[in-house]
């Protein structure tokens, strides 16, 4: 019996990778077949990445920390934050159409299949573009990273989890809020703003502003505190409280993901 | 056992409304109206297995939003449903690999590939074992014949060739209830009909249980044996299609061929001249006196050819629609 | 009337707003929060430092406050969507009408332009209130007054410019035009003074920016605020400005009626 439904986990899983496969491979030929467009956006990125690196580094000379922070901590901030960032760029970008697909009623269909709605709507687009800058991310901040200790790299990894989850998590609310309201085109772009206020070390921002950014829209969490794990920053009782914050904050997005539906009005025929 | 049953069900919706011009809209920044709709107000019915129902009714009857609702699609405001046993709305996977939703001019179908790559992805997504699956897929791709355009991507298909595609990316998983949401709107006459075909032939041979909603009465004609009225969320009538004649037509008609010149005025006095056409006339008369009108025509008039006849479905319909008509007797 | 038509435009653009209210809304909250990203940024630079440059906080403080008020006042616009009209062949709705195209657009952004400025001035005021920022506020009226001219001529630069952007649409249409307006929103990220006062660049880069459309959309209008142009600087940022003026606007005639071209050979 246990065997049974082991077997069934698995080729649940299967259907949802293949599934993924489908969209991701789509959303690839897409960009391809816009050639110039899909470079546009990849140099544009690279434009956006490397101007705030510049002005950080305009910094440096002039100024010996900030709120504490050397320049080069408030580079290394800035790569965790774009990790982060771009983690949920690449795999969530399907929450983008989430409101088309409502007001189309093509949503419908991802409601009666026997898979995740919410699995359907936000890996529909896999942003590849992001991609390539990704890896830069990456390397910048393996090579600035190359001599902490093991501890720290733990508690990183640790933290990744959690800041995955939180992400999800506010994609899953967003989605939730385009449900109930389809008339707010912005919600996702506010969580973006307000994710930008992370390229920064939270620290700089009032209590106020810092304890909305920890507990309403957990941009603290995501960006600043993992960063903070890597200089050693963070004990033992801040960590078991990010973990705690992340987990209700997961359940409290399918809670409202589930009262979403119950007022779903589907669009008119 | 019923495959299908809805008890008392019930949806309602706030809708909001605002004034026109630049004063309304200013109002509506601070205050908004909200008004009550009634898309569906205490329906029930029951289907058993293998039926094929048409649901009938105006825009806005509440037509779909039922079938939304069977579907799991919408939480009901109140009331009771269960379709093969399953609460629609809970969702559940043996629920939903179990039934099929078809909507007029929707697409399931992925835009940029061809047919055939939803097919794949849907026997992944239904679980349909491979030899079954190839089997369907054959039935169906025949039934159909779409043979050669399952590799052609699905935007540049005619709404025509999309729409059996959609059928059958709907019933690869040999779904034991169907639900067709207006199947063929939009489609030319030479397509509907075989759409109809296609539909009746699928319920003869898999025994599935299907609910049609159409606004062409020959949908329902051809297709359906027992029909539900629905207008205004409210059930007006379930039962035989025959029998809506009988429940809701007070008139006949008689058709008339004159032979010879015929004073207009005194026609008139038989009942009301529908159609003046001469030397064809139509005149609606009172159902229980239309064989004696037959025969007074007969008598004082130079009759070349008489008929009586029931009045079209359609007409009847949209006399129950528009509320001239209750049910006689 | 001429005039009456295109009001009737902005009226009308004002009452869809407000359906979209919500909308505008959320809108306000993103320009707030991006706003208040840049100024605690520079709050927390000058808690260690008095000055930066030649900024002090005050002056810092004006600086990236005005940003805030002047990205409404030159920003604000609804003819990014020019693109799309182009892009999905909803500009032949116009060419067939007896309405310039760009006086109808100019008016669109006018009624944005208007609804984003009631609400950014109480948004500031909010701000000052909350965080209490040391500010420079001028006294003089001619440096009031050439304020303004030079912000109401960089709002005129920048709708210029950003049919330019939109006239790419012609050629490019994917996504809209999307692509190449994605582009330069980074650009003028950096290039026209939101994030930093751009003389804070090294002298070099600094010298070739100023001379850049990007300059005079905030950071020039910034600079005649707070004073720190002289007599005959202010009159060269004017005449900067003028000079791109006429010299976008021609080639914007020329790019649009080659676009158009292109546009009717698509037989869209």
């Amino acid at each position: 019996m246990e065997d049974k439904r082991f077997l069934n986990q698995i080729q649940r899983w299967r259907v949802y990778w293949l599934y993924w496969l489908k969209s991701a491979g789509l959303t690839f030929q897409s960009l391809m077949a816009t050639r110039f467009a899909s470079v546009v956006f990849v140099v544009g990125k690279f434009f956006r990445f490397f101007f705030f690196l510049w002005f950080l580094l305009l910094l440096k000379e002039r100024i010996q920390t900030v709120v504490g922070y050397s320049v080069e901590q408030l580079v290394v901030f800035y790569l965790v934050f774009n990790l982060f960032d771009m983690l949920g760029q690449i795999f969530y970008r399907g929450i983008y159409w989430f409101r088309n697909e409502i007001v189309s009623g093509n949503f419908d269909f991802k409601l009666i299949k026997p898979l995740s709605p919410l699995f359907q709507i936000m890996t529909s687009h896999t942003d590849f573009l992001d991609v390539p800058l990704f890896i830069l991310v990456i390397v910048f901040l393996a090579y600035s990273m190359r001599s902490i200790s093991f501890i720290e790299i733990a508690g990183f990894v640790l933290l990744t989890v959690v800041a995955l989850m939180l992400i999800t998590a506010i994609h899953i609310m967003v989605a939730a809020i385009g449900v109930i309201t389809t008339e707010v085109d912005h919600t996702i772009w506010i969580f973006r703003d307000l994710s930008m206020m992370g390229r920064v070390p939270v620290d700089i921002y009032t209590d106020l502003v810092r304890g909305f950014l920890t507990f309403v829209v957990p941009v603290a969490l995501i960006f600043t505190v993992p960063a903070k794990v890597l200089f050693g920053l963070v004990n033992f009782q801040a960590l078991l409280v990010t973990v705690v914050i992340a987990g209700i904050f997961y359940w409290l997005a399918l809670r409202l993901w589930r009262y979403a539906l119950t007022q779903y009005s589907s669009a008119s025929s | 056992m019923s495959v299908i049953q809805i008890s008392h069900l019930q949806k309602y919706y706030k809708v909001h409304e605002k004034e026109p011009g630049l004063k309304g809209s200013i109002k509506s920044l601070f205050a908004r109206k909200y008004r009550e709709v009634k898309a569906v107000d205490d329906i029930s019915f029951e289907i058993g297995e293998g039926e094929l129902v048409g649901f009938i009714g105006p825009n806005g009857a509440g037509k779909t939003t039922t079938l939304k609702v069977l579907s799991g699609l919408l939480y009901p405001t109140g009331g009771e449903v269960a379709v093969l046993g399953y609460t629609p709305w809970d969702r559940k996977p043996e629920f939903q690999k179990q039934f099929s939703l078809v909507m007029g001019q929707k697409n399931q179908l992925w835009w940029d590939l061809p047919p055939m790559e939803t097919f794949i992805l849907n026997k992944e997504i239904y679980e349909v074992p491979d030899l079954q699956y190839r089997k369907t897929l054959d039935t169906l791709v025949e039934l159909l014949d779409v043979k050669d355009i399952l590799k052609i991507q699905v935007r540049k298909l005619s709404l025509g060739q999309r729409m059996k595609c959609e059928l059958i990316a709907a019933l690869l998983h040999n779904p034991k209830v169907l639900f067709l949401d207006e199947p063929t709107i939009g489609l030319d006459v030479v397509m509907q009909k075989a759409m109809r075909d296609f539909i009746k032939e699928y319920n003869r041979k898999f025994k599935s249980t299907i609910i049609l909603t159409s606004h062409y009465m020959d949908d329902v004609k051809e297709l359906c044996e027992r029909v539900i009225i629905i207008d205004h969320g409210k059930l007006l009538f379930d039962g035989k299609l025959s029998s809506v004649i009988d429940r809701f037509a007070r008139n006949k008609i008689i058709s008339v061929v004159f032979s010879g010149e015929v004073n207009q005025r005194k026609l008139a006095e038989f009942g009301d001249v529908r159609e003046y056409d001469f030397p064809k006339v139509r005149i609606n008369v009172p159902r229980d006196q239309a064989a004696k009108k037959a025969s007074q025509l007969l008598n004082e008039f130079p009759v070349a050819d008489i008929i009586i006849e029931e009045p079209p479905i359609e007409a009847i319909i949209r006399e129950v629609f528009t509320g001239k008509m209750r049910p006689a007797g | 009337m001429m005039l009456a038509k295109y009001w009737q435009v902005t009226k009308t653009s004002w009452e869809n707003g407000f359906v979209y209210r919500l909308n505008f809304l959320m809108w306000r909250v993103r320009s707030v929060i991006r706003l208040l990203t840049v100024y605690f940024l520079w709050a927390a630079i000058f808690q260690r430092t008095d000055g930066f440059l030649s900024y002090d906080k005050a002056a810092m403080m004006t600086y990236i406050l005005g940003t805030g008020v002047l990205a409404t006042i030159v920003f604000s616009t609804r003819s990014i969507d020019v693109g799309t009209e182009i892009a999905e062949g909803d500009l032949s709705n116009y060419l067939l009408k007896p309405v310039n195209y760009f006086a109808y657009w100019f008016s669109r952004d006018l009624a944005d332009k208007l609804l984003n400025i009631l609400f950014v001035i109480g948004e500031i005021g909010l701000i000052i209130f909350f965080l209490r920022p040391p500010l420079i506020m001028p006294t003089a009226s001619g440096l009031i007054a050439m304020f303004l001219l030079v912000s109401i001529l960089a709002l005129v630069l920048y709708f210029i410019f950003s049919f330019l952007v939109s006239a790419f649409t012609f050629w490019y249409p994917e996504h809209n035009g999307w692509p190449i307006r994605f582009f330069v929103f980074v650009l003028l990220e950096f290039l026209a003074g939101g994030l930093f006062p751009l003389d804070i660049l090294p002298p070099v880069v600094f010298s070739l920016l100023r001379l850049l459309p990007p300059a005079y959309f905030m950071y020039y209008p910034l600079q005649v605020f707070l004073g720190r142009l002289s007599f005959w600087e202010g009159v060269g940022v004017v005449s900067g400005l003028i000079f791109w003026i006429f010299l976008l606007a021609i080639v914007l005639n020329l790019v649009w009626r080659r676009g158009i071209k292109v546009y009717e050979a698509y037989g869209r």
